[in-house]
């Protein structure tokens, strides 16, 4: 399960984590080694893909996640053990195919890790 | 005996205060009363096991015990014990149907001969059962035995049939008056359930035709054969010397199937010389339940013919979870002589794991004390209670719904008392219009006049408390509310916790609520129009696989140098972006689409009725020469204002 603010994200399948640091690096002169430091973390990206399953209601459903898309961050807990973080939701996909049917769309939302 | 009994409700007396009588006409045992009420006709079981302390004041012939059913006798049972213990002891029981209304059940006493007899224990035991799946008689023909061996009581015997499968708990309790014929090895008693013994029990009297009591018990499953249950009697030396059976009576209940049952039939010896009762190592009952359930045991003790131990003899009790309920005492006419005791309790609990343990120790200083075979019956009786109402609505106009459940509790006794009485649940689908009150109502009233804690946990109650001791009563409640549908929600809980105290002790009354309330309808609005068509305008694409809605969002990072994570902020969404796949046989069609992507803003209908406004941006087709009869095609648009 994983949860934003509270909120169950529904029949959650797959957290991909983008984590990215800011390094500034410089090269030196004839040297073989370049001046490198870590300035910043970039925050993580991470992005949830589920189901809606078999939920005649599945466009409330849909709006339940679209809804939390506001700019506010929320605590994120993928519940697999990590820490809980603060995030803010971006960009969300949802897609139907004839295969499984109106009522099962599938999605992605990403996350925006802030501080 | 149609319907196979279930738990409805109970009434446990004890007391520990003492009650002399010099009549030999039954009189009321002052503690060991009770009245209530029924709504309707009950099966009702009554057992009650009054006993005397060592070195009570007693008659050597003993006393009678008897239950007063509304003013009526039954169940008479007379025992004495010997001169140096004075401990007496009977345990008799009724079972019969009581209808409607009000009803007193008594304890009845009454001394032997015409001098002070002592009660310093007792339990009144009330069990209220729904169905009628029992049977009883009562007897009072005098029938002797003069042979080895057991043999069949005369007077008490019953054949049925269950109306299906069920456990069945037999009791019998057999005794003789003072002056019949009874050898001082005193009688031994079992119970024969289709040609079987079990549960033989042994008990000697003061002396040579002194009444001489006894009570055994066995739980036994059966299914929907005729069977034959008898009372079963004999010489406790298995000599030929006479003994007799004045009264008797023998009662077969036959619960709903459901209901768990655990028997011990231990015949190995145990022994002690501690006053404190400890643990019989034979009757160790363990079982864990998995919803809330009454627990009916009944035990008895007993030390064979030609075992030794003190005269001031045995105590046997029953212990539930490490608390001991209930005991009872008995000694007969000789340290080598049989002796044998019975007692029963009752007591509602909740889904966990639980042990019923037998108990025993001597009744005097550190005198030897010997338990030879016992015979311990639990029975886990499942609690009856209404899961749910089924409501369908779909109608208009107002319903009014509900579930009223009362669970009068009246305790007396000391220990720890847990009252988990009333669960309950109401689940209503709803769909139509109008209002609806759905109501979950529930009180419980204690009126606690005893020493000892009392703990009520359930959705309401008020306590009025005059005795010693410290009361916590804790409120719980909750409710979960799922809501999906439109329309507000105005969810609510309404309390109230009253205390009147004019008692001593010192009392706190907390009231604590925490309400989480997670709403996830926030601000959803849909203009509902066609239904399972993907329409642009009123052009409606054909033969579409999949649709892909991307909402994007522009967020704006603030790198924070020394590793802390960047502040963002969402900029602002560009608008959603629609991506549809699909094929078409029709070259027409696939021109029409193509001519949508013209820069006019169109509306794009979802499915679902979703809609919102749209460009085309985007269309592209397949021309492949070999799938001229289904050309894939791929759309792309994108929201606008």
């Amino acid at each position: 399960m994983v949860t934003f603010g509270g909120y169950r994200l529904p029949h959650a399948l797959q957290a991909t984590i983008q984590d990215v640091r800011i390094i500034n690096e410089r090269l030196i002169p004839s040297a073989s080694v370049g001046h490198r430091t870590d300035e910043t973390a970039g925050g993580r990206i991470i992005t949830v893909s589920g189901e809606i399953r078999d939920d005649p209601d599945y466009v409330l459903r849909l709006e339940e996640i679209g809804v939390r898309a506001d700019d506010t961050a929320r605590a994120l807990d993928l519940e697999d053990g990590s820490s809980v973080i603060k995030a803010k939701l971006g960009t969300i996909v949802a897609s139907w195919t004839v295969e499984d049917g109106l009522e099962r769309p599938a999605y992605s939302a990403t996350f925006h890790e802030t501080s | 005996m149609t319907t196979l009994l279930g738990y409805d409700s109970k009434y446990i007396v004890t007391s520990a205060s003492q009650f002399q009588t010099s009549s030999t006409s039954l009189v009321d045992d002052s503690y060991a009363s009770q009245g209530f009420s029924l709504d309707s006709a009950r099966t009702v079981l009554v057992i009650y096991a009054p006993h005397s302390n060592y070195g009570d004041t007693e008659p050597t012939a003993g006393f009678t015990a008897a239950i007063s059913i509304d003013g009526a006798d039954h169940s008479l049972a007379k025992d004495s014990g010997n001169s140096t213990g004075k401990v007496v002891r009977n345990c008799v029981f009724w079972v019969g149907t009581l209808g409607a209304g009000s009803h007193t059940i008594t304890g009845r006493l009454a001394a032997n001969a015409a001098s002070t007899a002592t009660i310093s224990n007792r339990i009144l035991l009330i069990l209220i059962l729904t169905g009628d799946a029992f049977s009883f008689v009562e007897n009072s023909t005098s029938q002797a035995c003069s042979q080895t061996g057991l043999i069949d009581d005369s007077y008490a015997q019953v054949t049925f049939t269950p109306p299906g499968s069920c456990k069945a708990l037999v009791l019998y309790c057999a005794s003789n008056d003072p002056g019949d014929t009874e050898n001082a090895y005193g009688k031994k008693a079992a119970v024969n359930i289709a040609g079987a013994d079990y549960g033989q029990v042994d008990k000697s009297p003061y002396g040579t035709n002194a009444a001489d009591s006894l009570f055994t018990c066995h739980g036994i499953a059966l299914t929907a054969v005729s069977t034959t249950v008898k009372g079963r009697f004999g010489n406790a030396a298995n000599s030929t010397t006479t003994v007799t059976v004045h009264r008797r009576h023998l009662g077969v209940l036959l619960f709903q199937d459901g209901t768990l049952m655990d028997v011990v039939t231990s015949t190995t010896q145990v022994s002690t010389t501690s006053n404190s009762l400890v643990d019989d190592g034979q009757a160790t009952i363990n079982r864990t339940t998995t919803d809330g359930r009454c627990l009916l045991v009944v035990a008895a003790g007993t030390k064979r013919y030609n075992t030794s131990s003190s005269y001031g003899a045995e105590r046997y009790g029953i212990g539930v979870d490490s608390v001991d309920q209930i005991w009872s005492r008995g000694c007969g006419y000789n340290n080598a002589y049989a002796n044998s005791m019975a007692t029963a309790w009752a007591q509602s609990l909740t889904a966990a794991s639980h042990t019923v343990q037998g108990r025993f120790s001597n009744n005097y200083s550190t005198n030897s004390a010997k338990i030879d075979a016992r015979q311990v019956v639990a029975l886990w009786i499942p609690v009856e209670t209404i899961t749910y109402v089924n409501v369908s609505e779909s109608g208009t106009g107002a319903e009014a719904i509900g579930v009223a459940v009362d669970v009068p509790v009246s305790e007396s006794g000391a220990s720890t008392d847990t009252v988990a009485g009333v669960q309950a649940s109401v689940d209503i689908a709803e769909t139509g219009q109008g209002s609806e009150n759905e109501i979950i109502g529930g009180a419980i009233d204690v009126v606690e006049s005893g020493i000892g804690s009392d703990t009520v946990v359930d959705i309401a109650f008020s306590i009025s408390d005059s005795g010693a001791g410290t009361e916590t009563p804790i409120l719980e409640a909750s409710i979960p509310s799922a809501e999906s549908g439109v329309g507000v929600e105005v969810p609510s809980v309404a309390s109230t916790l009253t205390v009147e105290d004019g008692g001593i002790g010192t009392d706190y009354a907390t009231m604590t609520w925490t309400i989480e309330f997670h709403e996830t309808g926030v601000g959803v609005e849909f203009a509902w129009r066609i239904k399972d068509s993907v329409l642009l305008d009123s052009t409606s694409l054909p033969h579409v696989l999949s649709i892909k809605i991307t909402d994007e969002a522009q967020m704006s990072d603030k790198k924070i140098q020394g590793g802390s994570l960047p502040r963002r902020k969402m900029v602002g969404k560009p608008g959603r972006v629609v991506e549809i796949q699909g094929w078409s046989d029709s070259q027409s069609e696939l021109d029409a689409m193509d001519a949508l992507a013209d820069g006019s803003r169109r509306t794009f209908i979802h499915p679902s009725g979703d809609s919102f406004a749209v460009i085309v941006t985007g269309f592209d087709y397949d021309r492949t020469a070999d799938q001229y009869t289904r050309r894939d095609y791929r759309l792309t648009l994108k929201e606008t204002r």
